[in-house]
């Protein structure tokens, strides 16, 4: 059984809060990758990624964050994770040092007041 | 001095008992002329009389005819004129017993030369009746004075009577003789097929019409050939149903196949009716009448029947899933029996699929109605569960749609279902009953029925909500769910067929076709008034011992190997972060297999993983060559099995590569 991943999307002020769930991994990554960016349009400032739904994310997964992390940048606009304390992804986040494609929050109001 | 009356009583005794005796031979079929002759002999010998005649009268009324004669000077057979006053003609008037002391001297009769030529003295005459007019007349005669008592008078009358019934039977005989010979004459003539038996059932007589049909000779046909020349499949009832007649003397029809000239068949209503003669059965006689075309026109519409019974049937069977999904780590076994007959093909549906999340997802419906609608809508409905169940969390909603939908389509399709979802790893289940028997679990505490989530049929009418049930089921559980045609009966109450149900299901052993074939056996046979569908769904027991599985090298494969390997690590006794750790570790490797080490193709990547000392061990090989990681991610990919594991070996050969990887639990 492959895999499914879905976004929701929420517009608070200048940012977009892209609720992610499901499992990201190299069959989910390209599709999402396409849905982030779409998500976020030019008057935007920020996008929020909250991955709270995630259950599962890949080496894939990180490649995507990283991907449109810089993407992003070109466009002069900023990223955001948001990941909750205890999550099952964090070892693996911190392993791969995504923190350095974008800041990390445990919660999307803590996202949302930073910026 | 011995008396007179005792030396009567002693005649007449003696006189009775012959008069029986002869009418015991008379009864035993003796023939007719042998019975004249004895009964003459008899009245000579019991009388003391000189002569002793017995005189038909011919037809006409004037002439007698000597049948038999003792002492007489005349011939048998001789014909003699009836003189009006003489004995014989006075006798045949008067009816009754004519006793004569002195011939000559008695002027009631004129004189007769046979009896003076005779020297007869005294005589007495007595009338053998018959139907319509007196048969004859036996006299007795003396020639010398002779004193003939009442009880003389008494026993010749008795003899007479005896010799009259013997006549009256033998020309009842005779008369169904020529009636036959007539009745053959007219049968043979005549288009239809007639045929006559005798008392004990052996043919008698076929006509003509019966002998063309058959193309056999009468010497075939006759004796103790009944449904000789039937249909093999037909004989066997033909000749019970004809026995059971025979027994009873009663008419009987049937239908069967008769066996023409050509060596073809045709259907034939054979009519038959028991014969008397007075009360006597004689046989049977009877007609078979040609019906094959009707016959024929009937079969016909009743193939239409099957044919269209066959259509839905077929129908159903291809809207049924083929062979169910095979589920990774989960057991299933269905079944699905049509209604023995009729166009009574239903909308019985069954389903499983496994759902992103890895829940399984499982379904039993029937569709309200019969035939081939039932069977389409049942193929509507199932595809719409296909759809909603992806789409929704719950089952609850999933049903919710199913309804919306249904109520939308305008069909007016109704339907019962219930739609469990199954947590393999954790045993959760979830499930909504629309309407439906409840599905029975069978844990090893014992077998019961889960009975939350009751709700509304589908299609009902108005808007339904629809409730959701939730269990735990212990590990080693079996779900069983089926529709109403498995435990509906008229005949019991549906209580009594869920007791039945459980304690079959229960008693049954663990392989999952053995149980729906046992449960089928015991509860419907195999010709179910109704449709019946089964399914049963079992999560595999999941052991830590060894884990070994073979996947398609393509990126679809790798949403199912982190739920098995995660089986296997949550029996291992890993954490929730070690499982989650040790799949993504697992799974980047066999990635990492998938995209490069394979070109398009048939091919697999082989994961085993075991637990020893502690430690999970998983090996993950390939038949490719190992790339160096080409780009950012790939690089991730091996940093992070690096990362999360305490081992990582990596071993690249010419014809494939193995990584080797090993973690200790902390639990």
């Amino acid at each position: 059984m492959s895999a499914s991943a879905e976004i929701a999307v929420e517009a608070a002020g200048s940012a977009v809060v892209a609720h992610v769930a499901g499992e990201i991994d190299i069959t989910t990554v390209q599709r999402l990758a396409c849905d982030l960016l779409e998500t976020l349009g030019n008057d935007a400032t920020t996008l929020v990624v909250d991955l709270t739904g995630v259950r599962y994310v890949d080496s894939a997964g990180i490649e995507m964050l990283f991907e449109t992390s810089r993407r992003l940048r070109r466009r002069r606009q900023g990223m955001a994770l948001v990941v909750p304390p205890g999550s099952l992804l964090s070892p693996v986040f911190d392993l791969t040092g995504i923190d350095a494609a974008a800041p990390m929050f445990t919660t999307v109001e803590a996202a949302l007041q930073e910026r | 001095m011995p008396g007179r009356a005792e030396d009567e009583l002693l005649t007449r005794a003696r006189q009775q008992a012959t008069a029986a005796t002869l009418g015991q031979r008379a009864l035993a079929g003796m023939p007719l002329d042998r019975l004249m002759h004895e009964a003459v002999e008899v009245l000579s010998r019991e009388l003391r009389v000189d002569a002793v005649s017995l005189l038909e009268l011919e037809p006409g009324g004037l002439t007698l005819r000597v049948r038999a004669n003792h002492g007489f000077p005349v011939e048998e057979g001789e014909t003699l004129e009836l003189a009006e006053r003489s004995l014989a003609g006075y006798t045949l008037r008067y009816e009754g017993p004519v006793i004569v002391a002195d011939l000559r001297a008695d002027h009631r009769f004129e004189q007769s030369p046979v009896l003076d030529a005779a020297g007869v003295v005294s005589a007495m005459a007595v009338t053998v009746g018959g139907l319509e007019r007196p048969f004859g007349v036996i006299g007795a005669h003396s020639r010398t004075p002779h004193r003939f008592s009442e009880d003389d008078a008494s026993f010749v009358q008795a003899i007479a009577n005896t010799v009259g019934a013997a006549v009256e039977r033998a020309r009842a005989e005779e008369a169904v003789r020529e009636s036959e010979a007539r009745f053959r004459e007219l049968a043979d003539t005549a288009p239809a097929l007639l045929w006559m038996t005798d008392d004990q059932g052996r043919v008698t007589f076929v006509n003509e019409g019966w002998l063309r049909f058959t193309g056999r000779s009468l010497s075939d046909e006759v004796g103790d050939t009944w449904a000789s020349s039937a249909h093999p499949a037909d004989a066997e009832a033909l000749r019970a149903g004809f026995l059971d007649a025979l027994e009873r003397r009663a008419e009987f029809r049937m239908e069967y196949r008769l066996r023409r000239a050509d060596g073809s068949h045709r259907w034939v209503l054979e009519v038959g009716a028991p014969r008397f003669s007075g009360d006597h059965f004689v046989g049977y006689v009877g007609t078979a009448t040609d019906i094959h075309e009707r016959k024929t026109m009937e079969q016909a519409l009743r193939r239409g029947y099957e044919e269209e019974h066959h259509v839905a049937e077929t129908l159903q069977r291809s809207l049924l899933p083929e062979q169910l999904p095979q589920i990774e780590g989960v057991d299933l076994a269905a079944r699905y029996l049509p209604a023995g007959a009729g166009p009574a093909v239903g909308g019985d549906w069954y389903d499983a699929l496994e759902l992103d999340d890895g829940r399984v997802a499982v379904v039993v419906g029937d569709v309200v109605g019969h035939g081939l609608r039932a069977a389409a809508a049942m193929g509507q409905l199932r595809n719409a569960f296909r759809a909603y169940a992806v789409l929704e969390d719950g089952t609850a909603e999933t049903v919710a749609r199913i309804d919306r939908l249904l109520r939308r389509s305008g069909e007016h399709s109704m339907a019962t279902m219930l739609y469990l979802l199954l947590d393999r790893d954790t045993g959760e289940v979830r499930f909504t009953s629309a309407g439906h028997p409840p599905p029975l679990a069978l844990t090893p505490d014992g077998a019961r029925f889960l009975e939350g989530g009751r709700s509304v049929p589908v299609g009902a009418g108005d808007t339904g909500t629809y409730a959701e049930g939730h269990e735990t089921l212990p590990p080693g559980t079996t779900l069983l769910l089926y529709t109403d045609g498995l435990v509906e009966r008229r005949d019991a109450p549906l209580s009594e067929r869920l007791t039945e149900l459980s304690m079959v299901a229960a008693a049954a052993g663990p392989d999952l076709t053995a149980l729906c074939d046992e449960v089928v056996a015991a509860l419907v046979g195999d010709a179910p008034a109704d449709d019946v569908a089964l399914l049963a769904v079992r999560p595999q027991p999941v052991t830590a011992e060894a884990f070994s599985q073979s996947l398609p090298a393509e990126p679809e494969s790798l949403g199912g190997l982190r739920r098995s390997i995660g089986r296997f690590l949550r029996a291992a006794g890993a954490s929730e972060q070690e499982r989650y750790e040790i799949t993504l570790a697992v799974a980047e490797a066999a990635c990492n297999a998938i995209e490069h080490a394979y070109g398009p193709g048939d091919a697999f990547v082989d994961v085993e993983a075991s637990l020893a000392s502690g430690a999970v061990e998983v090996v993950v090989s390939d038949r490719g060559a190992w790339r160096e990681p080409r780009g950012e991610h790939r690089g991730r990919g091996l940093l992070i099995i690096e990362g999360l594991m305490h081992e990582v070996a990596v071993a690249r050969e010419r014809h494939g590569t193995t990584v080797r990887m090993r973690r200790r639990l902390e639990g």
